[in-house]
């Protein structure tokens, strides 16, 4: 079963937007609405904290941990419309390259996979989604797809690159896909890829009900298919798949909760999916050989506790978010 | 249902009271606690494990119209309770003690409703009170309690009678002469801020009470309360229109929310920035407002309102509700006297996986931590690979056996290892072509048997005639069998031994000894050795060990007959699947089949893929084996199941075959395993293949098993020599930027330096000499920890010539020679100083560098195994 070893204060001042571990889960990163972002040690088993970075001027929503071939570096963006890339040198922590050039809220920052380079995708409440590059020589270069989702966009999560590293390489192979996956407040998850150097749009996948809160493409290893999670206002986690050679999604529910679901994330064999909602819970979900999702392990984060039915007391509902103009 | 206000206790953390006609008071108790089943009926059901047990009731009050609680926790458990004429009593639960503040009395000039009391949370002996107009009067009175009637008890006492004894009628202060006050909230110490007159909001320093400090005119005069999180911001309403305010500019609201309601009541959360909370009249829900609103530079970024409704009592009407002034985000919700909720409201939690499958996630403020552990990684791949990748799977190359004992609690791995050390004995090589690569190890079944190339000589079987070897004096009609060298061949990949070959009998004793009887049986009566197979079966009959009783069945065995409308026949057709063992039904069937018909054998799922496989070569004829194994090939290759390994070797359809294996489990591990083992250069070169053997070199990386990533990359270059591993690392001379290790000059100059010392036979001394870049003869850099010059002839080793490791492991240097630095600082030295000075110190060796390089990257999260 599924025990909760440790529960640690952050010393954060108001709610934690995000939580994210790096690539070997030594360090974990921490953002706030306090406008910091904490960094700890994990490595020990203990959170011990290595630095304290201030920068963003309003609520720090995500956080994404490059590839360490990078070195130690994060970004994170926040309300202010900020995304700042942060990184470490000789142990200290510094502004690597601040990109302000959204006109709202910025909801979300992935880092493509490593093959890719050192890229950078973010989508932000203006509608619009950015993909900052830089080609390591201190210069960064923006693309921005405009209004890939009206009203705003939540989510973005980059697909795994299926190129063979260099060592097997034969040569005479295309240049891997670029694709990402993003979902926004019009409901919708689009599929996003790069085409002469410009992003066009590749798929769109209707499903949801209400607002998309978060997109997962799973990681893939050596599997041709695609897979991405979705989770929505709607209470609902859609898993969507494509065998890797059509430009045919099927979509699949995981479950209807009986709250919002605001997060999924995948393991990093992409086997597990944990969802997470706002019925206070966090659910382990597994397919089985025959297709199926099964939720395997069901954690009751308020109490720290294993609970094997879901609670009933709380029946919270949502409305239609607005955002007020004066 | 008569209306029902809660409060929560400012400093006890479970304790609350509600009020109406009278008060009570309750204490909140959680699972833990021992007397959970029997609470008495008094107690409320507040959450799915939680009671709020009553502990106290004080009637002594009537006509309450409000309460407030004493924000120090001595008294325990102080109210100030406003009544309907204007009257505040202070009050408690149960005994009074002696406490001075419990019972005191404070009477307005004219009796008058009372609208509000309010607690100075700081300076707690004041006690704000609103009241209904009333000619002259004021109609915000501040009371501090800590008076003494003694001074209150002068001429005031005769002007104005006060019935009871000890009541105080001087307040500290008065605020708001002809006006009536609905609503009061202290803020920043002695500040404080009403709704007045149903048209004014007013800001007002105790110092200073004569005039409002700021004022505004609006009709949300109700209600208005103060961010604790951010003292300008306020928030109040009228009607069904909420106001949010913030001092700053206090001309105009912030922004205003339209209810489709009356709103009765709002609150902001105490704990959180910028959530309020609103009540409506007649409604069920509670709808909280995330308020993000950021000052950024001079230009305001429009707020952004994330609204949610919650319905914390079901369908009934919302009475009333309390943020806990503590706790986050936990909510005391009242429908009615009897419906009471503790519940809290969750927000957004963050989860993060670590790469060894434990989970992190964010609850409010707090992190916490969880890890998987049994039922969790005995089911998830990823850990059982880790697992693996530790105990050494993959990773032996001399013993195949070895990978197979790692995974012997997983009975489908078992064929699949079986197959890859059979296919490594010698009968199996074939001739070499390129006469580039070492052996190959990617035979299966139908291979052997050329099914792949179907044009070039196909396989001719003869036809031959056996006889059975039954007791003296039997004689039973002969039995077809076909053979063939291929047929042979693949026949020992099945392990099976034929039975004229000298070992056939040692053969099924083993089996015996393994304990597998029936099958060794069977092998015996497949090959007609019906004598033998009767003596299997009684010695296994006499050693008791729980099994069916064998010796039943050699007693039916002897009894075969082979006439086909024998009774013998019948029963055992009927019969034979009653049998539990697979081989035993095998055997019937094969003695019960019309002559050359074996479907009863061959279609038995229970014998293992290489025992029917064995069947089929010793029985069918070349077109009926060649069918028959196709079907059982493509049957094993769409379930992904390993056992086809056997028949299609490391061929395309065997790639085929892993890649289903693959979807099916996501165990990369053994399908780059199995590839790196049996690979051939077109296997290799296929796309799948690569991207399993990078994907799992990749998670290696992840998991940090640094140790388990080389040994991987070591076995799979002496797997696969042909495919060269380009160096991960190179080493550049400081002063000429050239290459010291790949450099071809540095061979030659190798050799010259060999040539120039022709007597020097040590390598020790060949070693030494190598102390500079080989094309700008710079000294190359110093030990950090001996101080003496690097440089070994380690390079030399990797000759491009003579690629397979075994001659190159000749010249290799010992591994405490070698070069090693940080990758962070660039500092290093010798490996074997490094490995010295690194296990005493996290620190870079090197004088005035603060690198921790012991520490970064550290691999003490995973250990690995060596």
């Amino acid at each position: 079963m599924v025990s909760v070893i440790s529960s640690v204060d952050t010393g954060h001042e108001d709610m934690i937007h995000d939580a994210q571990l790096d690539y070997y889960g030594t360090k974990l990163a921490t953002c706030s609405s306090d406008r910091s972002i904490k960094l700890f040690d994990v490595s020990s088993g203990q959170q011990v904290p290595i630095a304290d970075l201030r920068g963003h001027e309003g609520p720090v929503w995500q956080l994404c941990w490059a590839h360490p071939m990078y070195g130690s570096v994060l970004a994170s963006c926040g309300y202010d419309r900020k995304v700042i890339i942060w990184k470490e040198t000789n142990g200290s922590w510094d502004k690597l390259y601040e990109y302000s050039n959204h006109d709202s809220s910025v909801n979300s920052v992935c880092f493509a996979p490593h093959e890719l380079g050192l890229v950078l995708a973010c989508g932000s409440s203006d509608g619009s989604i950015s993909v900052i590059s830089t080609t390591g020589d201190g210069n960064w270069d923006a693309k921005k797809i405009n209004n890939a989702h009206t009203i705003g966009c939540n989510a973005v999560s980059w697909a795994p690159s299926t190129s063979p590293n260099a060592l097997f390489d034969q040569g005479a192979r295309q240049q891997p896909a670029k694709r990402f996956v993003s979902g926004g407040c019009d409901n919708l998850v689009k599929i996003w890829r790069e085409e002469d150097g410009q992003w066009v749009e590749d798929q769109k996948l209707e499903g949801h009900s209400d607002w998309v809160r978060d997109v997962a493409w799973a990681p893939s290893i050596g599997l041709p298919r695609n897979v991405i999670a979705t989770c929505s206002q709607d209470c609902r986690v859609i898993i969507w798949t494509n065998d890797g050679t059509s430009n045919h999604w099927t979509s699949r529910v995981l479950n209807k909760f009986s709250d919002v679901v605001w997060h999924v994330s995948w393991s990093v064999t992409g086997n597990i999916l944990a969802v997470s909602g706002g019925d206070n819970k966090v659910t382990l979900w597994k397919e089985s050989v025959e297709g199926q999702w099964t939720c395997i392990s069901d954690v009751n984060k308020g109490q720290g506790q294993i609970t094997d039915q879901r609670s009933s007391s709380v029946e919270p509902n949502y409305n239609t978010r607005r955002r007020l103009d004066l | 249902m008569s209306r029902v206000e809660v409060l929560w206790s400012p400093t006890e953390d479970n304790t609350f009271i509600t009020y109406g006609s009278a008060i009570n008071l309750y204490q909140v108790d959680g699972p833990e606690n021992s007397h959970f089943s029997k609470h008495p009926e008094s107690s409320l059901k507040v959450a799915d494990q939680k009671y709020a047990v009553h502990c106290a009731t004080n009637s002594e009050i009537h006509f309450i119209k409000c309460a407030a609680w004493y924000p120090k926790p001595e008294p325990k458990n102080l109210l100030a309770v406003g009544q309907a004429n204007g009257r505040v009593v202070l009050t408690s639960f149960g005994d009074p003690g002696d406490d001075e503040l419990i019972g005191k009395e404070f009477v307005p000039r004219h009796s008058r409703q009372c609208n509000y009391l309010a607690w100075n949370p700081v300076e707690s002996n004041f006690l704000a009170e609103g009241l209904e107009k009333f000619r002259n009067d004021s109609c915000v009175v501040i009371w501090d309690v800590n008076m003494s009637h003694s001074i209150s008890e002068t001429s005031e006492r005769s002007r104005y009678s006060s019935s009871e004894h000890g009541s105080i009628t001087r307040p500290y202060a008065e605020i708001g002469a002809q006006d009536t006050s609905s609503s009061f909230a202290w803020f920043d110490g002695r500040n404080f801020v009403c709704g007045m007159n149903n048209r004014y909001l007013r800001l007002y320093d105790l110092r200073d009470p004569a005039k409002p400090r700021l004022s505004t005119q609006h009709r949300t005069v109700y209600g208005v309360c103060v961010d604790n999180q951010n003292s300008h911001r306020l928030a109040s309403f009228g009607e069904s229109q909420v106001a949010v305010w913030d001092t700053r500019s206090f001309d105009r609201p912030v922004f205003t929310l339209q209810e489709a309601k009356p709103v009765s009541k709002i609150s902001w959360c105490l704990t959180r920035s910028g959530v309020l909370t609103v009540m409506c009249k007649d409604s069920p829900i509670l709808r909280l407002y995330d308020i993000r609103h950021a000052v950024i530079g001079c230009d305001d970024i429009e707020p952004v309102i994330i609204d949610r409704n919650i319905q914390p009592c079901g369908e009934h009407v919302m009475s009333s509700f309390a943020w806990h002034p503590k706790d986050e985000n936990r909510l005391l919700a009242a429908a009615g006297p009897s419906c009471i909720k503790d519940i809290v409201v969750f927000e957004r939690i963050p989860v993060a996986w670590s790469p060894n499958s434990s989970l992190t996630w964010a609850n409010g403020k707090r992190t916490m931590s969880c890890v998987d552990s049994g039922q969790l990684n005995a089911q998830d791949i990823s850990t059982r690979m880790r697992h693996r990748a530790l105990s050494g799977y993959g990773m032996q190359c001399e013993d195949m056996q070895a990978n197979a004992i790692v995974v012997a609690d997983e009975p489908n791995l078992l064929a699949l290892w079986k197959w890859i050390s059979l296919v490594r004995q010698p009968q199996f090589q074939r001739p070499n072509q390129q006469g580039k690569r070492g052996a190959v190890y990617n035979m299966g079944i139908k291979q052997i048997l050329k099914f792949y190339n179907e044009q070039s000589n196909p396989m001719v079987s003869e036809l031959a005639y056996v006889n059975w070897q039954a007791t003296e004096g039997v004689t039973f009609a002969i039995k077809h069998q076909y053979r063939s060298a291929e047929r042979s061949l693949a026949l020992s990949l099945c392990g099976w031994v034929q039975d004229t070959h000298p070992d056939f009998n040692n053969h099924l004793n083993a089996l015996v000894d393994n304990g597998e009887e029936e099958k060794a049986a069977a092998i015996a009566i497949f090959f007609l050795k019906m004598k033998k197979a009767l003596e299997i079966l009684s010695a296994s009959a006499t050693t008791d060990n729980g099994k069916l009783n064998l010796n039943a069945v050699a007693m039916a065995l002897a009894g075969y007959n082979e006439n086909s409308n024998h009774l013998w026949r019948q029963t055992c057709a009927s019969q034979r699947s009653q049998l539990a063992d697979p081989y035993l039904r095998a055997i019937f069937g094969f003695l019960a089949s019309d002559s050359d018909y074996y479907e009863d054998v061959l279609n038995e799922e229970g014998l293992s893929v290489e025992d029917r496989v064995a069947f089929a070569l010793t029985y069918l004829p070349d077109t009926q084996l060649r069918d028959r194994i196709n079907r059982l090939a493509d049957d094993l290759v769409c379930k992904g199941d390993l056992d086809g390994m056997l028949l299609t070797g490391m061929s395309n359809e065997g790639v085929d075959l892993l890649e289903c294996y693959v979807d099916r489990t996501s165990d990369v591990q053994t399908a780059a395993v199995t590839a790196v083992f049996s690979g051939t250069a077109q296997t290799m070169s296929d796309e799948r293949v690569t991207t399993w053997i990078n994907s799992y070199r990749t998670l290696l990386d992840q998991w940090a098993l640094w140790h388990e990533r080389c040994k991987f990359d070591i076995v799979s270059q002496s797997c696969e020599p042909s495919v060269p591993h380009p160096p991960q690392v190179y080493i550049n001379c400081n002063f000429c930027g050239k290459s010291i290790t790949s450099n071809r000059t540095s061979f030659r100059l190798a050799d010259r330096f060999m040539q120039l010392n022709p007597f020097s036979r040590s390598p020790q001394q060949q070693r030494q000499k190598i102390t500079c870049c080989p094309s700008c003869r710079k000294a190359l850099p110093r030990c950090a920890v001996c101080l003496g010059t690097l440089g070994t002839a380690s390079a030399f080793s990797a000759n491009v010539e003579q690629p397979t490791l075994k001659s190159g492991q000749q010249k290799l240097t010992l591994l405490q020679d070698w070069f090693a630095w940080c990758q962070t600082c660039r500092h290093g030295g010798h490996a074997a100083h490094l490995t010295d000075w690194f296990r005493d110190h996290c620190d870079c060796p090197v004088t005035g560098c603060m690198c921790k390089c012991m520490t970064i990257d550290s691999t003490d999260v995973h250990p690995a195994s060596s």
